[in-house]
């Protein structure tokens, strides 16, 4: 049997093979830095909120159990429904009730549902399930894994997304379609589902305990239409991402903006609770023009556990911002290509540590060059060569 | 399966030898002394090299042997332990490659030795067992750095000097963590320059690539700059758009484990000193300097050692 190591060593090859992904991740990162430095120098107060933004999510962790339950009875109060998942397994099965099958499923973006496959258990109960970032759902169509937390196809050129696309709508593009062209296709193909769609899942960059809202960042739209289109919205949130008040989300919010390049992303949505209206002797009636329904599902898959652990608990404050991955040199060479099947990178590896168990954790451990970039690159500061070597340790130890 | 055998080697050779190679050549450490020009003015400071330049040589050997490893796999695990093991007497580093490695650690000691530097040598220099540390061999390599402080302690001395970046992070911010008394100042050679008269050996504006210890891990940056600023104030001298707490890397910390995507890595950085146009480029670190050398040479650059880069009137 090819062990965990090597097999990482195979699929790290195929992306150094490949001209495409190294074409495309090296052009990725360029831009990345270009963005983020002109952002932070227009917005240089955003450094200082970064620090302030580590306080709150330090607090958040230490309260954790109390802002869990605050939350649920936000939430609640609301009319949404609260869901406690211990694992990916758990997850999948509460999620798989409300959906049930033959419906179709249309999805945001979502780090938390590739931790938990979410797709592929929806397709398996007999669901039509479209991811609906574009770059998401190359990858959905070409089978594969996302390259980088926040952009997932970075490893796909022009080229082999028309052909990719050609696949979704049944028409051939040259190699010369314009990309304004085939994310124009994307659009026709994906406002039939949106309109269709029973189901909308999404995860949440932020949620605020106070209020119980859900906060979301994006560009292209397509989560304002998974969110609020369908009768159904299911959340899928980790314990990390929960935040004392919505003022606290707001702060958090704008640094994960800020360093992920945007002065701030074309759309920030906030969701607390389904569709309302009280217009008519102000008699609270849920389901208007959005969702009737709001189902929020918290998951833990190893969370509480790194919770308590002195040193795998820094890793619970990352912002999914991805600016580790854009600064590391391992990443640049092999991309999503190092790393679990939903995390990469050196946060990726500590991630998949605590989600998938350190079976898959640890040989990741050892791909990283513990140079330290990713560090001075987060806007946390997130001790990333620490807890990398704290897994390296822990392996070591286990095996004498 | 590979993993755990590679970090098996590197233990036992580490144990056993004193490096993580295994090479058993026994003045391996201490051939530099023969290339010094002065002789060192004795004091209560010790100029310790750590044995990491002298081992570069043998690095350079080993990637080959690693690459054909990495690339039979299917010869299976027996003959990958032997391969492994066998590697440290099968090195046979290039004669010019040894000579200027030590050379380096010779010059540094001179220039300390001009710059009124009071210093001895060590009896014997030793490997510091720093790749146990970054491999998270700790039981290892609590084990080893207490045999390396025992001899640090045989001479009477109250401050370290370091050479390379690593030896001089290991020995001043995790030593101590690890061994108990050790309670040396440890300085980078660099710091004893600063106030002294220097000037480069070439005249053209080099190209700066900063080792990630020194620009990040130890905060040694500003001494950095302030020796280069004063050694280049007439030529100046260039940095990547990756420098300073920013700096690349050269690609050796994963060498250990996967040669293939160190070179990838080294290659990467290269082209980047490259963009700058600049025909020399200077590091201050071992592993920096066999790692870029051949990549940067490529692009028609030649990478110096800071040591070979300056003069101390």
């Amino acid at each position: 049997m090819t062990d965990h190591f090597t097999l990482l060593i195979q699929v790290m090859d195929k992306v150094m093979d490949n001209p495409d992904a190294q074409r495309g991740i090296k052009r990725y990162i360029r831009n990345y830095w270009k963005a983020r430095n002109k952002t932070l120098e227009r917005h240089p107060e955003t450094v200082e909120l970064a620090k302030e933004v580590r306080r709150i999510k330090i607090e958040a962790l230490e309260n954790m159990d109390q802002l869990v339950k605050t939350l649920r009875e936000r939430i609640e109060e609301r009319g949404g429904h609260f869901h406690l998942a211990s694992t990916a397994e758990d997850a999948r099965n509460i999620i798989g009730e409300i959906v049930g099958s033959g419906k179709i499923v249309v999805k945001a973006k979502s780090m938390v549902t590739e931790e938990i496959m979410l797709r592929q258990h929806l397709e398996r109960l007999g669901n039509e399930v479209w991811e609906t970032d574009l770059g998401e759902l190359l990858v959905q169509l070409e089978k594969g894994k996302p390259m980088h937390m926040v952009a997932p196809a970075i490893h796909i050129p022009r080229e082999r997304a028309a052909n990719l696309i050609s696949r979704l709508t049944g028409k051939t593009y040259s190699p010369d379609t314009p990309i304004g062209q085939l994310v124009s296709e994307v659009r026709t193909f994906l406002r039939d589902k949106f309109i269709k769609a029973h189901v909308g899942i999404s995860g949440a960059n932020v949620v605020a305990a106070d209020t119980g809202s859900l906060i979301i960042v994006e560009n292209e739209g397509n989560i304002r239409l998974s969110t609020g289109l369908p009768p159904v919205h299911i959340a899928v949130i980790g314990y990390e991402k929960i935040v004392p008040t919505l003022v606290d989300a707001f702060k958090t919010v704008t640094v994960l903006m800020r360093y992920g390049g945007f002065p701030a992303t074309r759309y920030v949505n906030v969701i607390t609770g389904p569709s309302a209206t009280a217009d008519i002797e102000h008699q609270i009636i849920q389901g208007v023009h959005g969702p009737k329904e709001l189902h929020v599902v918290l998951l833990d898959n190893g969370r509480k556990k790194a919770l308590k652990d002195p040193v795998l608990r820094e890793a619970l404050l990352c912002l999914r911002c991805g600016a580790c991955l854009s600064t590391c040199p391992v990443f640049e060479e092999v991309a999503g290509a190092w790393g679990g099947h939903a995390y990469s990178g050196g946060i990726g590896a500590i991630w998949t540590y605590i989600t998938e168990g350190p079976g898959k954790g640890w040989p990741l451990a050892y791909m990283c060059a513990l140079m330290g970039r990713c560090k001075e690159a987060c806007p946390l500061n997130i001790d990333i060569p620490g807890m990398i070597r704290e897994i390296r340790k822990r392996h070591a130890s286990q095996s004498s | 399966m590979l993993l755990s055998d590679i970090l098996e080697s590197i233990a036992k050779n580490t144990l056993t030898t004193g490096n993580p190679l295994g090479v058993k050549k026994k003045d391996l450490c201490d051939t530099y002394k023969s290339y010094m020009k002065t002789n060192p003015p004795g004091g209560k400071k010790l100029l310790f090299p750590g044995c990491l330049y002298q081992l570069a040589p043998y690095i350079i050997a080993a990637r080959a042997h690693m690459g054909m490893i990495h690339k039979h796999q299917r010869l299976g695990r027996l003959a990958l332990k032997i391969g492994s093991r066998l590697a440290g007497a099968a090195l046979r580093p290039d004669q010019k490659t040894i000579e200027r490695y030590n050379k380096i650690v010779a010059m540094i000691a001179d220039h300390l030795t001009r710059a009124g530097v009071e210093y001895q040598l060590p009896t014997k220099d030793l490997y510091t067992g720093v790749i146990l540390y970054d491999l998270g061999l700790d039981d290892d390599f609590k084990q080893y750095a207490q045999k390396i402080a025992d001899h640090i302690a045989s001479h009477e001395v109250d401050t370290i000097i370091a050479i390379d970046p690593h030896t001089f992070h290991v020995l001043r911010d995790v030593y101590p963590k690890y061994v108990e008394n050790f309670n040396y100042k440890v300085i980078h050679y660099t710091q004893l320059l600063t106030k002294t008269n220097t000037r480069p050996t070439h005249n053209e504006k080099p190209v700066i690539h900063d080792s990630c210890y020194l620009a990040r891990h130890t905060g040694h940056l500003p001494v950095i700059r302030e020796l280069l600023d004063k050694t280049y104030a007439f030529t100046g001298y260039l940095l990547p758009r990756e420098n300073g707490r920013m700096t690349g890397c050269c690609g050796g910390p994963v060498e250990s484990v996967y040669p293939r995507l160190s070179h990838k890595i080294a290659q990467s950085r290269a082209a980047q000193l490259a963009e700058t146009g600049a025909k020399k480029a200077l590091s201050f670190c071992p592993i920096c300097l066999l790692n870029l050398d051949q990549p940067l040479r490529k692009h028609g650059i030649e990478l110096l050692d800071l040591a070979e880069a300056i003069q101390v009137d």
